[in-house]
């Protein structure tokens, strides 16, 4: 092993015990290392890194209150402080399951568990020091950016006698895979699998494969790889991503939740359950994916105010019309969030414009009218005073809050908007069209989606007096429903031809016609309408002949 | 008397014995940061030193097994399967009882090409090795050698020139659990064999399945401890 010379070396000691960083320094001092700066807390050693490049960080991980070692990891490989030409070793009392796992996503160079000897780190250091300066030319062009030139440095060392052979074959891989070089990643992954069954080969291949949209091949390699290791956190996120491309997302979530129990300290893994759960209505797990999104990424760089505001938002929806003991708390933990909000951003009028939407819909949801009105007030003046830089996103939470608040008519007045001014954005469309056909909360949506099942398994076996008392009930709770409204009058037609025209039922019928006249010509269920429309008013014809 | 609720006993152990671990690991640190600060000036100095360190490694030793069994036992036992450089895990264990070796004026000689990695977890395998260490300085009489070789498996052997292992371990070194092989007398009680067993068999590779073997007549004329991990 080449003889390393520390002289010249910068290093950098986190560790909130003054003991603990001179007893380290003391060591490093014996190695002749000369320039050791040292920080007691996370802002401290995030503040030394910007105006330094140290070639070594020894960092505790339990650094009493503010961020732990993970965190400043994280945080410093984020923001780019922390160049890959730096070495990051991590210093652990006790190896947690947790602790270790929830480091995947950004791993140190290297774990060091405590108690820590001089002749122990020395002989680690060196080790370190010795591989990462022969992978040098490597990391330099991944600095800079050159996904080439390190894989040009890759296929260099792979051809001399060195101990960083395997290191340089998974960079490789992965290089080829983010350079697109997909047949070579493969070939890569293939041979070292020949060699031995190893985890990161098949999660390569995973990943090239969706990559070429061949999912349930991608599918097929993450499944031999948590044969492998059913630990693999990073693993999960992937099966996730490809459900999601497959447009499972409720497999999607079930992957993330593994993920998560896995690692329940990934901020980012978290956050992406909290979403996924949140498209998928499971409010519960949603919630909770939200709370501790906030709570993991206080004081990091993760601390986002749109997390705030969405673990608001959710809250919201979930006390929406619980009025149990349960939903009173939700409702408060909700306006807490959004009172500091408030006051942090003040001066900020968008986030104060969606604060405003979401306290007014969590007072609706508890019937506390007033207080309701007073923020829908405050909102609708905070967007008038926008004006042009009024988003689509806000105009649509606008619609919902005013539905929320019983203002149908301002409600539709604005989604008609959006769907005009967006003709060419689908996507918005159909989240306009979802509140105009559902203004309720979404509680009520997945109860009548449910009764909606029954009533249709009710209308297959030919019981129609079921299925329409069934279609009437899921109506209670979501009348605007188009699906709902025209599966009801399509049983009641269907019973007719069995028992003759009723003056009564055709009358309802078109009760139920008028509920969704909100659907126009790009509505999945407009021709649907239209044919039945068309149906009943000849029926009528028919019956007054 | 208001209800006392009834313990669950695997839960206080595993607590207690995490606990008294963490703080044995911060004893055997200072033993070291005082050997380094009030080096010993004479023999017996340098022997007192020796021992300090020798028994609270054994504790520390056992308690991480205890621990491990425990893990593995409740199915919570974490087994991290990485490439590691074979070189660095022995150097490691040995720095680790530097203390003993050189109290005890121990000839060791490690045989291990410096590139050759292997598959393994590397903090359960240390533990092993570590163990395996501290029980072989008690038996040698001066020399000890570790020899690592990868053909069909990783194979890793310590051999020392001590009186070997007796007959009835060699028969069955894995039958810690039968009451005639704790030794109130010596203090054994084969959980190192033990706990090495079921930490090899973790490691497996297709059809292949880790082991330990013990053997005598080794090349310096006393027992040989043999880990072989597919």
């Amino acid at each position: 092993m080449a003889f390393i010379n520390y002289t010249d070396k910068r290093f950098l000691i986190i560790d909130d015990f003054e003991n603990f960083r001179l007893s380290i320094k003391k060591m490093l001092d014996g190695f002749g290392v000369s320039k050791v700066d040292m920080a007691i807390n996370g802002r401290d050693a995030i503040a030394a890194c910007k105006n330094q490049d140290y070639d070594v960080i020894l960092c505790d991980y339990n650094l009493g209150s503010g961020k732990n070692g993970q965190q400043i990891l994280d945080e410093l490989r984020y923001t780019r402080r922390l160049k890959n030409t730096s070495l990051f070793l991590l210093i652990t009392a006790e190896a947690t399951k947790d602790m270790v796992l929830g480091a995947l996503e950004h791993q140190p160079d290297a774990y060091l568990t405590k108690p820590i000897t001089q002749s122990m780190l020395k002989n680690r250091l060196d080790r370190l020091m010795d591989e990462h300066y022969q992978v040098l030319p490597i990391k330099k062009a991944l600095d800079q950016n050159n996904i080439k030139q390190a894989i040009s440095e890759c296929q260099k060392i792979l051809k001399q006698d060195s101990r960083s052979h395997k290191w340089c074959t998974r960079k490789l891989a992965e290089l080829y895979y983010q350079n697109k070089n997909y047949d070579e990643a493969e070939q890569i992954c293939q041979k070292q699998l020949e060699e031995r069954k190893l985890d990161w080969p098949y999660l390569t291949l995973g990943k090239v494969a969706a990559a070429r949209k061949n999912y349930p091949e991608a599918l097929e390699y993450f499944n031999q790889l948590l044969a492998i290791n059913p630990q693999y956190v990073n693993c999960y996120d992937e099966i996730a991503a490809t459900y999601l491309a497959i447009g499972d997302a409720s497999k999607a979530q079930q992957a993330i939740m593994t993920g998560v129990q896995i690692s329940p300290r990934s901020v980012h893994r978290q956050l992406k359950l909290a979403e996924i759960s949140r498209k998928n209505d499971d409010l519960d797990t949603a919630t909770q994916a939200y709370r501790n999104t906030v709570e993991l990424g206080q004081n990091s760089i993760h601390d986002t105010t749109d997390n705030h505001l969405n673990f608001a938002r959710c809250l919201s929806d979930n006390a929406e019309h619980d009025y149990s003991k349960e939903g009173k708390i939700q409702a408060k933990e909700a306006l807490n969030i959004l009172e500091q909000i408030n006051k942090k951003y003040k001066d900020d009028p968008k986030l104060m414009l969606q604060s405003a939407m979401i306290t007014s819909r969590v007072h609706a949801g508890q019937n506390n009218e007033a207080d309701a009105e007073k923020s829908l007030t405050s909102a609708l003046q905070a967007m008038e005073k926008m004006g042009d830089r009024v988003n689509p996103d806000i105009q649509l939470e606008m619609a919902k809050t005013l539905f929320t608040n019983n203002r149908t008519e301002d409600a539709e007045k604005i989604l008609r908007k959006v769907i005009a001014e967006n003709s060419d954005k689908q996507d918005l469309i159909d989240q306009a069209n979802a509140l105009l056909d559902e203004p309720v909360s979404i509680k009520n949506r997945i109860k009548a989606a449910a009764i909606n099942q029954e009533a249709i398994t009710a209308y297959e076996q030919q019981d129609f007096t079921k299925a329409i008392k069934k279609f009437t009930e899921a109506l209670k709770f979501s009348p605007r429903h188009p699906g709902l409204n025209l599966n009801l009058i399509q049983t009641y037609l269907k019973q007719m031809s069995d028992s003759g025209l009723a003056k009564k039922t055709l009358e309802q019928c078109q009760i139920y016609l008028n509920n969704v006249n909100h659907i126009h010509a790009s509505h999945p269920q407009f021709e649907r309408y239209e044919a039945l429309k068309t149906k009943i008013a000849s029926l009528q014809q028919k019956l007054s002949a | 008397m208001a209800d006392v609720p009834t313990l669950d006993f695997s839960l206080v152990l595993a607590a207690t014995v995490h606990d008294m671990k963490n703080s044995l690991g911060m004893l055997l640190g200072s033993i070291e940061e005082t050997v380094e600060q009030f080096p010993p000036k004479t023999q017996a100095q340098s022997q007192y030193y020796a021992l300090l360190h020798y028994e609270a490694s054994r504790v520390n030793n056992d308690l991480i097994q205890l621990l491990g069994l425990y893990r593995l036992d409740q199915n919570q036992l974490l087994l991290q399967i990485e490439e590691q450089f074979v070189m660095d895990l022995l150097e490691e264990q040995t720095l680790r009882n530097k203390i003993l070796f050189d109290a005890r004026n121990i000839n060791l000689e490690i045989d291990c090409p410096p590139h050759l990695s292997w598959y393994y977890d590397r903090d359960l395998i240390a533990c092993v090795i570590n163990n395996v260490l501290v029980n072989t300085l008690r038996y040698t009489k001066g020399k000890i050698k570790i020899t690592a070789q990868a053909t069909n498996g990783l194979t890793i052997q310590i051999a020392d020139n001590g009186p070997g292992y007796p007959d009835h371990m060699l028969v069955d070194p894995l039958h810690f659990h039968s009451q005639k092989s704790i030794n109130t007398h010596t203090g054994s009680t084969h959980l190192g064999l033990y706990f090495a067993q079921r930490i090899a068999q973790l490691h497996t590779q297709e059809n292949s399945t880790g082991y330990i073997q013990l053997e005598n007549n080794s090349e310096l004329g006393g027992g040989v401890f043999k880990l072989v991990l597919p």
